[in-house]
């Protein structure tokens, strides 16, 4: 065995307390396989690894952590430092943060070999091209004296593995290594990795959030929560015929191929906080199947097969593929759709960008949208997908009047929006609004929620005195926050808690589109299931039309009637969803297609003999 | 390069002007009397006459400035009212004497302060932070003059009572006629001028690198097996540059009024010397020189720093 990790316990001292980040986990890893590592943010999937290899500052560890034999855990920081690199190799989230902005990539992968190995300046260089060329960088012999910044995202976490594989470590774990990158860049990589797996035999110990990636490499994965291993298997036993609730319920959150007319199972709740130290099962919080011995100890590991184990009270037929329930057709919002609500002609956008020639007296033109035409129905959900740099964002942009177009036509209700003076675009607001992506950023950290959901009713003389609180807390209802919490500060919310404030002040103007630029890419996989589900609640009782832009295919496939791709600056093709998704006309969309994660196919592995369903679950 | 270079030049060049005019304006509406000063109490007023033409001041103060900048083009910035030496030639005479203190107080207050930001930075909440915390309290809040006079009565008064003598008590020897000697008298003054700005330095290096320690690119380092050492000071110091650069030049006007001080402490015939001894004369040509010269240091040090922006930074370098 490879990689043999028994009882791992983490805990950081805070203010506010100690932070049990990791409570007692035990896995193992053998040369060449992949595990991948499952959980949301604060399930301690990451933590568990840099603690394990001395990367987490501050932290308590105990346990045994045997590399190759030798416990990782008792090793002093010299020692440790010896073994990062020439035994554990490790590749991170963000390819941009995770690369010195100062030094030249060719230098950054020489340190690396030379910490380790003596060999001369000249020989390095050549390992360093040899290495480059095999995670695919073209003309490796030039690129090696670039600087990070000179890449692009892709290429970059490509540089990151050839830095994490240069000096052939048995183990490389990789930390969310493709969530930042666009779906045919992930496709890339994650091939990438598993060939040079094959190549020299590397384990790989995969931590993500998306399923759909451990769907696609994992040859076993274990589900975190809380800081503890709530479920683990093969990937089909673990993908395919879960057993415990949360395992199901990240399965329920995620949309998939064909997952229009279902309704997603979110996981009701907030993810539970690490300074909570209460006995029991972390997951008793939201779960369905809560009992009274849940909330005493955590259940010991129930035996599912041979392989599969699960930390659960539920009886071993629990197990079983997750099927999402179908909303009944009259329900569905989808087929109706009125006349055309806003009408995009033509419509080109260009930034200035960097200047020319010696007196810099000339610019480049940037072309984000490049004659760009679309209708959007009302009470319709139109889906933009495509890829980043694609100009989608700048599109929503433009819809909402925000940016001025260079070309073309953009008419709302029959008026082009284009020519309208500062009163008429101010009062465009009052019907076209926008919910952004990072509900982190896009929310005043010093103003509370309520002052911020009531700004536009404020601004628009609409509400004021008793009245406007009153308003502002239908709204917080209406988008599922308590109404008592008005006063709060936004730091005071989770992710999802946020995103419904900016979806809250949004509806704010009871406005008729609303355009959301990557409304759920932020968030975890079942809190991105929760706000899916409100929106799609909200459309069918305000009867709101959305634009709703995305890079995840599957997103949009969920909540979109009808889509339209963009690449470059254009739109290749539009249509209804089963048209585009299921018969894709234009090249583009059958690569990006073909690239995103599917879930579908493991699940299908060994889901289609089994009769349990969890539609009891809600 | 060139072009952004000429810019900079030029506009140099315009504040230099700028500021010459603006201390003309000064002297034309300050109530006291260069003249009368000069001339002494017991002058009567025919013989403040003479002296005030003697030394050009009834000329209309347009056609006396533009008499100093034709001057100026040509390298002449006039004679000291009092001594009648070319007032270039006396900074000149004194610019080793200052550049001595400035340069070795620079270099004192970067090595303590980098090193003192340096060590609290690398364990915070350790006592060597608090350590350094309490160095920068002390730093700011204490004025160079304190400090000075501190650092004599300690090292020089004590030491002497006691029968040591290391350090002279006042004075400076060139570096050209004996280097030991030059450092001698110079060691207390450079760590006068050297603690306050040390305190800022490693202020302002604790908080960077503290931050730039918890960037991903540093856990990449780390996860390349590279030693604690060199995660520090190659990797980590390698993006706190940038901001001390800047400091050290915003940090220059006011290392100059250190500068001032220090010389009248340890009696060092500098330039800071001179500014003082000249203000208390009215020695007005002397006063403008002295000023345009530090302002000539200011303008270069800005136009070095953006230079040291383009070498540091891969981002502005490289397009």
């Amino acid at each position: 065995m490879l990689l043999t990790v028994e009882n791992l316990d983490v805990t950081f001292s805070t203010g506010d307390g100690p932070l049990h980040a990791v409570r007692g986990i035990s896995f193992e890893l053998d040369h060449g396989q992949t595990l991948g590592v499952v959980g949301e943010s604060g399930s301690g999937k990451s933590v568990s690894t840099q603690a394990m290899v001395g990367l987490a500052a501050g932290a308590h560890v105990t346990g045994r952590a045997l590399l190759q034999g030798r416990d990782l855990l008792t090793m002093n920081p010299a020692e440790l430092s010896a073994v990062r690199g020439p035994q554990i190799g490790m590749v991170f989230q963000d390819p941009l943060s995770s690369l010195h902005p100062q030094f030249r990539i060719g230098w950054q992968i020489a340190e690396a070999i030379q910490r380790h190995e003596r060999s001369s300046a000249k020989s390095v260089r050549a390992r360093v091209i040899k290495l480059l060329d095999e995670v695919g960088i073209p003309n490796p012999d030039k690129r090696i004296d670039d600087y990070p910044h000179q890449f692009s995202g892709g290429m970059r976490q490509r540089v990151m593995i050839a830095l994490a594989l240069a000096l052939r470590p048995a183990l490389l774990v990789a930390d969310e290594p493709t969530t930042a990158l666009d779906v045919t860049v992930q496709a890339q990589l994650l091939d990438l990795m598993q060939d040079l797996q094959r190549e020299h035999g590397t384990a790989i110990l995969m931590i993500t959030h998306d399923l759909g990636v451990v769907a696609g490499v994992a040859d076993n994965v274990i589900t975190m929560y809380g800081g503890r291993i709530v479920e683990r298997g093969t990937r089909a036993e673990v993908l395919g015929r879960p057993h415990h609730p949360y395992s199901k319920g990240l399965l329920g959150s995620v949309p998939r191929g064909g997952s229009q007319r279902t309704i997603l199972q979110s996981i009701p709740g907030q993810p539970m906080s690490l300074l909570d130290d209460r006995p029991g099962c972390p997951f008793a919080a939201r779960c369905a199947f809560v009992q009274e011995a849940c909330l005493e100890t955590f259940p010991d590991a129930r035996v599912i097969s041979p392989t599969q184990q699960s930390n659960c009270i539920l009886p071993t037929e629990f197990a079983g593929p997750v099927v999402l329930p179908i909303i009944p057709a009259a329900e569905s919002g989808i087929a109706k759709t009125g006349e055309v609500l806003a009408r995009i002609s033509d419509v080109r956008i260009e930034f200035d960008g960097a200047r020319k020639g010696l007196l810099g007296l000339t610019r480049d033109k940037i072309v984000a949208v490049d004659g760009v035409s679309l209708d959007i129905r009302a009470g319709e959900t139109l889906g933009i997908v495509g890829e980043s740099g694609s100009g989608k964002s700048t599109l929503a942009r433009a819809l909402t009047g925000l940016i001025p177009l260079s070309g073309g036509t953009i008419e709302f209700e029959g008026e082009d929006i284009s020519t309208f003076t500062t009163a008429q675009r101010h009062s465009l607001r009052r019907h076209v609004q926008m919910v952004f992506q990072d509900p982190f950023g896009s929310l005043n950290q010093q103003r509370r929620v309520g002052s911020i959901i009531a700004d536009p009713l404020v601004i628009h003389r609409i509400a004021d005195g008793r009245n406007l609180r009153s308003r502002v807390q239908d709204l917080m209802e209406l988008v599922g926050l308590n109404p008592e919490h008005y006063n709060r500060f936004p730091a005071e919310f989770s992710g999802g808690q946020r995103q419904r404030i900016g979806i809250a002040r949004a509806l704010a103007l009871e406005p008729k589109l609303i355009v959301c630029d990557e409304p759920v890419s932020a968030l975890d996989v079942s809190i991105q299931a929760q706000i899916l589900n409100l929106l799609s609640s909200l459309q069918r009782e305000l009867g709101l039309t959305y634009v709703f832009i995305a890079h995840d295919l599957a997103v949009v496939e969920h909540i979109a009637a009808r889509v339209a791709v963009m690449y470059k600056g254009k739109i290749v093709e539009s249509g209804p969803v089963e048209q585009i998704y299921g018969a894709p006309a234009h090249e583009y969309t059958r690569s990006l297609l073909a690239a995103a994660p599917h879930l579908d196919d493991v699940t299908a592995m060994v889901g289609a003999s089994s009769t349990t369903q969890i539609e009891e679950a809600h | 390069m060139i072009r952004f270079l000429s810019r900079r030049i030029l506009s140099g060049i315009l504040t230099l002007i700028a500021i010459s005019g603006v201390m003309f304006l000064l002297f034309y509406v300050a109530p006291n009397d260069p003249a009368a000063t000069i001339a002494g109490p017991q002058a009567t007023n025919d013989q403040i006459d003479q002296v005030r033409a003697r030394l050009g001041l009834d000329m209309p103060v347009i056609e006396r400035y533009w008499l100093f900048i034709t001057g100026l083009f040509q390298g002449d910035l006039g004679y000291s009212f009092f001594n009648k030496e070319p007032v270039l030639d006396s900074l000149v005479r004194r610019l080793p004497a200052t550049a001595s203190l400035a340069v070795g107080g620079l270099v004192v207050a970067l090595g303590l302060g980098v090193t003192i930001g340096v060590g609290a930075a690398r364990k915070p909440g350790s006592w060597r932070d608090k350590l350094g915390t309490a160095f920068v309290l002390t730093g700011l809040s204490v004025p160079t003059f304190v400090a000075g006079l501190i650092l004599l009565y300690v090292f020089f008064y004590l030491l002497t009572v006691m029968g040591l003598t290391f350090f002279p008590a006042a004075g400076y020897v060139p570096f050209t006629e004996n280097p030991l000697e030059w450092a001698r008298h110079l060691l207390l003054p450079w760590i006068t001028v050297g603690f306050v700005a040390a305190a800022t330095y490693a202020r302002l290096v604790r908080s960077q690198l503290v931050s730039v320690m918890g960037e991903d690119y540093i856990r990449t380092a780390r996860s390349k097996g590279i030693r604690e050492d060199r995660v520090v000071y190659r990797h980590g110091m390698r993006n706190v540059l940038t901001p001390v650069v800047t400091q050290i030049s915003l940090d220059f006007a006011i290392l100059m009024g250190g500068l001032v001080v220090t010389e009248r402490i340890f009696g060092i015939n500098g330039i800071g010397r001179l500014a003082i001894d000249s203000v208390n004369r009215g020695d007005q040509p002397v006063i403008i020189g002295a000023m345009l010269l530090a302002s000539l240091f200011v303008v270069i040090a800005s136009i070095l720093v953006d230079l040291a922006y383009a070498l540091l930074d891969s981002r502005v370098r490289v397009k």
